[in-house]
């Protein structure tokens, strides 16, 4: 059995004779949005609040450094489509897996270059995998690679090099996997698999992030971190023939998020980056000439309060049931109108191939009250330790109300950003609110870092062996269709177990000027810049 | 002379020296994970701690400080945690877009406070208009502040740009909400300064002397009105340095309160250590030139040097 | 005076639009309008004047009576005391209030006594080192020099003395702090010290207010019209005290 795909951009499944029981992706037109029509020329200027962590794609993870990678200047093997469809090919020609996804094939696409206009090759992709596990740069993304036969061993210095790449020939990289792995190609669509260069890297050293070289549509050619901005020139190798359209993208950071309103409707910027926030939405609305500057997007994120299963009052399940149905989502949505609708899930609302067999928690005080009775709970308290983000104050005062209506007592403990870190790190809190961005197009992204027993993000100590089975069983099932029953299943427990009071799902809310044309975001990556165009 | 320049650069020393500690001291007391705004949310627990082990964050406070305070005595600030940049490098090339709107700023409050506080202290009851004024302003947050300026003359009006730009008339907003945000305590300290000395003696000989009001103001009242406005202005050289990243990010400013304000809010104490090393060794500077300048102009000032 | 004007943590569901936007000044049933959330402003602003008033006067006079006291004591000792602390001071004004602030706040915790810690230790080097300079100067004037040299106890010379002499220079930056002790006050409710939402309190409401400061300006313009009332009456206050005293009764030798 192989896993079954999607080809190219609307385009064919095909199984190659030579392979046995190999399920192939084979690139056919450029995936994602139309990339036609487009006038060459011009440049577009985007507005940040801060400046980017890192433009190094083993090291860069913040929403700025994030852009720039994924819309300037990597073009990964795959690639999500739009509305986080895929993921297609893209710097690979087609991709095989076999052995029950668990040894993945990689046929390179001919004519794919460096920026520096070197040619790349299979080794160049070893290079960059094994640099991402290299302890001395100690990247966030290296635990992405485990899946990979023996690539913990190289990350925990037991290795020299990974044992499950192998280069078959300039233009074929086989991949050995620990085990089967259905989500692989998704974390070939990450940049931080795309390839570097290593006689760039090792020229620069630690300066490669402001000199960063791979083989997306834009360039990095200046960065002035004392005039706040840096400018992406258009890549001329790039692959796909004919973009990217415009000369260049530049970023400007340092305003704050209001000036970057203003900037944006006197045409200083053409898109503010961080998106609008919040507590800003509600000008748009009062100011009617802002509102043909405005695009709202779903986006695969979530917001709810993060509970403490070790602390009372949430050692108690029916405490936690009780205030999922003490909260009145609607009322909480209306703060900030258009960056989030009501869900009473734990996982993304709009899932590819997902059926639900959960039960959304809706508004039911009545039921509320009567766990609670039950639980003896009826005059619980507990702290939430929030952060003031915008809207975390808001919504914290909003559901603070709508707790005591039910006779719970919540008081809000807003610390710094760093406080919050420290707080859940330690798990050394009672009740915390959390943003979570999907980046791949399956809830394993949420349950293996939140809700398996082992989890990074797991910060609530929750523990269900069946959730921790039925995320394994996800993982190495023989397709995304299967793999998404066994998702389905963890839902149902896990919101059963309400670990949290599922609030929201969110939207992404972009200021972008009217004369940009062919835009298009894509809910993982951002704004598609290769196909952009600028109106006169 | 000499001695006294010597001491009073030892005693500087010495401060600097104090900051260090303090607020080396401090960064360990907030709380704050280096390792988790370098490597992100999504770092397992085995990679922050090799950052932290790279960073040798997981040395004790004690040799950590130690190895700051060598460095120090070579000239090497470090390098930043998150940019992978030298610190020295960060803070300089920041500097003159610093020390620009600082010394405009502080120009700015001289003139506004010292006009408004002249004109007030001569009055021989103090104007409820400009005491509501200054109330006024000193409620204002200075984001507000900057906000309705940047609103009102670059938005509206179209005046000024509204993003930084690099044009000369860049400076004029930045510039003139330091300037307003400072007024109020100048004015005052003026104000008060100025009753004093139409109060003193000496003015009282002067006017005795016959001279004309204009002078008696120009060469007697005025000057020694204006000393304790100075040693003001020496420390609040020291807030424009390292305190206005409101007004910077308003006005999209490439100033140094970003860059600590990011620094602190990244964790990134090199380039937050840094940055308060560098205001200290300004503030000293300052506070020295400003002393020499008052004992120029104020020969009573001379006898402290004594 | 609370009842009259109804809950202030009460969410009314038409206090704000459907597009998030709150009721502006003048509306019906909530005169003041109401927040970003949909809270009665009046109510709010009517309980939010306690808390202000509370820590904005008690760390004002904390913070100005340290200063004043280091002040003092260091133009007046001169000396190693000097030396000591003026460097103590000088220090505090150099090292970032953002950073002393934020550690601060961290380790005081919450509540009103928290802003008091931290406003005092924020705010009194800077009333030191303006007393200090104001005492050197009172030190070489004839009364006090004579004082020393009848051999008037240290301690008697600087209460008889030099403090009245201060006393108006004093108000003024009490006067001074006033406003900006709020502002203060405000910014640490947002780092975990400070006054915990949802209880009102004025510079938190403009701090809340500030993203809505085009759609809604009546959030700041609101709190901030009752701060500067409330400081200007006390800056009037301290206008009156300082003409009353003997001390201070200053008359200018220009205008007779």
């Amino acid at each position: 059995m192989g896993a079954l795909y999607i080809a190219g951009c609307g385009g064919t499944s095909q199984k190659l004779p030579s392979q046995q029981s190999a399920t192939v992706k084979v690139a056919s037109g450029i995936p994602g949005p139309p990339a036609t029509g487009g006038h060459s020329g011009g440049s577009i200027t985007i507005g940040w609040e801060q400046e980017g962590n890192s433009f190094d794609p083993a090291i860069g993870y913040d929403l700025v450094s994030w852009d720039s990678l994924c819309n300037c200047t990597t073009a990964p093997l795959m690639i999500f489509g739009a509305s986080g469809d895929g993921p297609y090919p893209n710097a690979a020609a087609a991709l095989s897996a076999t052995e029950h996804n668990s040894v993945y094939t990689i046929h390179l696409r001919p004519g794919v270059r460096f920026q520096n206009g070197r040619r790349v090759t299979a080794e160049d992709y070893v290079y960059s995998w094994e640099r991402l596990l290299d302890p001395k740069i100690a990247s966030w993304a290296a635990s992405y690679l485990y899946t990979i036969d023996g690539a913990e061993a190289m990350f925990k210095r037991k290795a020299k090099t990974v044992s499950g790449l192998k280069v078959i020939d300039p233009m074929t990289l086989r991949v050995q996997l620990q085990a089967p792995d259905l989500t692989f190609p998704n974390i070939l669509a990450e940049p931080y698999t795309a390839p570097v260069p290593r006689e760039v890297v090792e020229k620069y050293g630690t300066d490669f992030a402001r000199h960063v070289v791979s083989t997306g549509p834009f360039m990095l050619t200046s960065y002035s971190s004392s005039a706040q901005t840096c400018t992406f020139t258009r890549n001329p190798y790039y692959f796909w023939k004919g973009l990217p359209y415009l000369g260049s993208v530049v970023y400007r950071w340092g305003s704050s998020a209001q000036t970057e309103l203003l900037q944006l409707e006197h045409g200083n910027i053409d898109s503010i980056g961080e998106g609008i926030g919040p507590s800003l939405v509600p000008q748009v609305y009062a100011q009617p000439s802002l509102k043909k500057y405005v695009v709202q997007v779903a986006v695969p994120g979530l917001r709810w309060i993060g509970l403490n299963l070790h602390r009372p009052p949430f050692t108690d399940p029916r405490v936690r049931q009780a205030l999922n149905y003490a909260v009145n989502r609607t009322e909480v949505s209306h703060i900030g109108y258009g960056e989030s609708v009501p869900w009473g899930l734990p996982f993304t609302k709009s899932l590819p191939q997902f059926h639900r067999v959960a039960t959304e928690y809706t508004y039911n005080p009545e039921k509320a009250r009567a766990l609670l009775r039950a639980a003896g709970a009826e005059h619980a308290s507990f702290t939430l330790t929030s952060t003031s983000d915008d809207p975390n104050p808001s919504v914290a005062q909003v559901l603070q109300q709508q707790f005591k209506a039910v006779g719970v007592n919540m008081s809000i403990d807003t610390v710094s950003d760093n406080a919050y870190n420290t707080a859940t790190e330690n798990k050394n809190f009672t009740a915390a609110p959390i943003v979570w961005y999907q980046v791949q197009p399956t809830a394993l992204d949420i349950v293996s870092s939140n809700y398996v027993s082992s989890g990074s993000a797991n910060y609530w100590n929750y523990s269900d062996p069946k959730v921790d089975a039925l995320a394994q069983r996800a993982m190495r099932a023989p397709d995304t269709a299967q793999s998404n029953v066994y998702l389905a299943q963890a839902e149902r427990l896990i919101a059963a177990d309400a670990p949290g009071i599922f609030l929201e799902s969110l939207n992404f809310i972009d200021g972008r000027n009217p004369k940009l044309q062919n835009f298009h975001y894509n809910v993982f990556y951002g704004t598609y810049y290769d196909r952009l165009w600028k109106a006169a | 002379m000499a001695r006294y320049l010597a001491t009073r650069i030892g005693l500087g020393v010495l401060t600097v020296f104090g900051v260090v500690l303090l607020t080396f001291v401090l960064m360990f007391v907030v709380p704050g994970d280096p390792a988790r705004t370098i490597a992100g949310p999504r770092a397992t627990p085995q990679i922050l701690a090799l950052v932290r082990a790279n960073l040798h964050l997981n040395q004790s406070v004690l040799a950590q400080l130690g190895h700051y305070l060598a460095g120090i005595v070579h000239g090497d600030l470090g390098v930043s945690y998150v940019q992978d940049q030298p610190v020295a490098q960060l803070i300089i090339d920041r500097l003159p877009a610093t020390i620009e709107l600082g010394l405009a700023g502080l120009a700015l409050e001289l003139i506004l406070g010292g006009a408004f506080g002249v004109w007030d202290g001569i009055r021989p009851r103090r104007s409820r208009i400009l005491a509501v004024v200054n109330v006024g302003l000193l409620s204002v947050p200075a984001f507000s502040l900057a906000f309705v300026l940047l609103l009102l003359f670059g938005y509206k009006l179209s005046l000024f740009p509204i993003d930084g730009g690099t044009g000369g008339t860049r400076i004029v907003l930045p510039a003139l909400t330091l300037g307003l945000f400072g007024m109020p305590y100048y004015a005052n300290v003026v104000r008060d300064a100025m009753q004093e000395t139409l109060a003193a003696p000496y003015t009282r000989t002067a006017v005795a002397k016959g001279l004309p009001r204009r002078a008696v103001l120009r060469r007697h009242v005025l000057r020694n009105a204006f000393s304790p406005a100075l040693t003001m202005a020496g420390l609040d050289f020291a807030i424009l340095l390292s305190g206005v990243v409101f007004v910077e990010t308003v006005f999209g400013w490439p100033g140094i309160g970003q860059l600590q304000t990011q620094a602190f809010y990244n964790v990134d104490r090199p380039v937050l250590m840094g940055t308060v090393v560098v205001a200290a060794v300004l503030v000293v500077v300052a506070t020295l030139a400003i002393d020499l300048i008052r004992m120029a102009i104020d020969p009573r000032t001379r006898l402290e040097t004594q | 005076m609370a009842p009259v004007f109804g809950a202030p943590d009460k969410i009314y569901a038409d206090g704000i639009s459907p597009h998030g936007l709150p009721l502006p000044f003048g509306s019906a049933g909530h005169l003041f309008g109401t927040d970003s959330i949909g809270r009665d402003m009046l109510a709010r602003l009517a309980y939010g004047g306690r808390t202000t008033l509370e820590f904005t006067f008690i760390s004002n006079v904390t913070s100005i009576g340290l200063g004043a006291v280091v002040g003092v004591t260091a133009g007046f000792l001169r000396g190693w005391t000097e030396m000591v602390l003026m460097r103590i001071t000088e220090i505090f004004l150099s090292v970032p209030t953002v950073i002393s602030g934020l550690a601060l706040a961290s380790v005081v915790g919450e509540g009103v006594f928290g802003v008091i810690v931290v406003v005092t230790a924020l705010y009194w080097a800077w009333t030191a080192r303006v007393v200090f300079g104001e005492t050197l100067a009172l030190r070489r004037r004839t009364f006090v020099e004579a004082a020393v040299a009848q051999g008037v106890p240290s301690t008697t010379i600087m209460r008889r003395h030099i403090v009245p002499h201060l006393s108006s220079l004093l108000l003024v930056i009490a006067a001074l702090n006033g406003a900006a002790v709020v502002a203060i006050g405000a910014g640490l409710s947002y780092l975990g010290a400070g006054v915990q939402p949802p209880t009102p309190e004025w510079g938190a409401m403009i701090n809340d207010g500030q993203n809505a400061l085009q759609y809604a300006p009546h959030e700041v313009v609101e709190p901030l019209i009752c701060i500067v009332l409330t400081v200007l009456a006390f800056v009037l206050i301290g206008d009156g005290i300082a003409r009353r005293g003997s001390v201070s009764l200053r008359r200018s030798w220009l205008d007779i």
